[in-house]
């Protein structure tokens, strides 16, 4: 059943892929390439970025015009980030990315759906990012899908 | 497949077939210092993953990983496994918490292949990230092959 907000905007705008980023987050993630781990010179390499983490890297660049849709519903009273998990995430990637890509993104709450199990009745928020060139070639898309759990449902 | 850069192709797709398996990938254990230094990168600094009082008034045990570490490492696995540029596809789902102090083993294996509509080979790829204990914390899949 889909009860997805009507006043929830999309967010949309650009970001550079930064080489550092990359690098960092690849470091962070135990990236198991010793060319990633140990090379320093950005005129040598060109890291790729990260399989799962496009949206920390665009993360860096919200702000308050540009809030993303989980952080406006918090303030709107509409979710309990205290009671968010990280249910699961798909990519779909058209070409690679690569650090010194500029990017677009929109981002919006796809859909949001309740499910009952054996510890009571979890709310599903499917959160949906659209990552596009200057240009406006397709790159990637994310589905991130968080589950509220609902008070009564600790322990 | 000889390695031009980053994230080039390094494995023909065409070759894998049901049951080719990625090499199996050893981590951990899984420390504090990892999660911080994911916090840091990542600019998430969610209190679930440093402060221990309030994940346990919250009915967990403890601590627990990033669900995006996990998938990230899996990610980069798969990746220095194939090359960033084959991966067409990748889909995580966080099955069980990853507590402080757990190992985990990375693994995947090809469930199907086929060739897409443009004429490139794909494969299917169920991913597993167990824990030491046997647990199964994540479950995925990814798909791999040149872009269309």
């Amino acid at each position: 059943m889909s009860d997805v907000p009507p006043t929830l905007d999309a967010v949309n705008f650009a970001f550079p892929v930064e080489w550092g980023k990359c690098r960092e987050l690849a470091l962070a993630l135990l990236d198991p390439d010793p060319a990633m781990a140990f090379s320093d010179d950005p005129g040598v390499v060109a890291p790729v970025l990260p399989v799962p983490v496009i949206q920390p890297v665009c993360s860096f660049r919200y702000g308050p015009e540009n809030a993303p849709p989980i952080v406006t519903m918090s303030k709107r009273g509409m979710v309990d980030r205290s009671r968010l998990l990280q249910g699961g995430l798909d990519f779909e990637f058209h070409r690679p990315i690569r650090s010194g890509d500029t990017l677009a993104v929109t981002e919006r709450l796809a859909n949001t759906y309740d499910k009952k199990t054996s510890k009571g009745v979890l709310r599903f928020l499917e959160f949906e990012a659209v990552f596009r060139t200057p240009e406006g070639e397709l790159v990637c898309t994310v589905i991130t899908t968080n589950i509220e759990r609902r008070p009564g449902d600790d322990g | 497949m000889a390695e031009t850069g980053f994230g080039a192709p390094r494995l023909n797709v065409a070759d894998l077939s049901v049951g080719s398996t990625m090499p199996e990938r050893r981590c951990g254990p899984i420390t504090q210092e990892h999660l911080i230094r994911y916090a840091g990168a990542m600019g998430d600094f969610n209190p679930f993953h440093y402060d221990a009082e309030l994940v346990r008034s919250r009915g967990f045990k403890g601590i627990f990983a990033q669900g995006l570490l996990t998938a990230g490492i899996l990610g980069q696995t798969l990746a220095a496994w194939a090359g960033q540029d084959l991966i067409r596809k990748f889909g995580v789902r966080f099955a069980e918490p990853v507590w402080l102090g757990d190992e985990l083993v990375f693994s995947a294996e090809v469930t199907r292949t086929y060739t897409s509509e443009q004429g490139n080979a794909r494969a299917d790829l169920d991913c597993i990230v167990a824990s030491g204990d046997g647990r199964h914390v994540l479950k995925g899949s990814a798909t791999l092959g040149e872009a269309d």
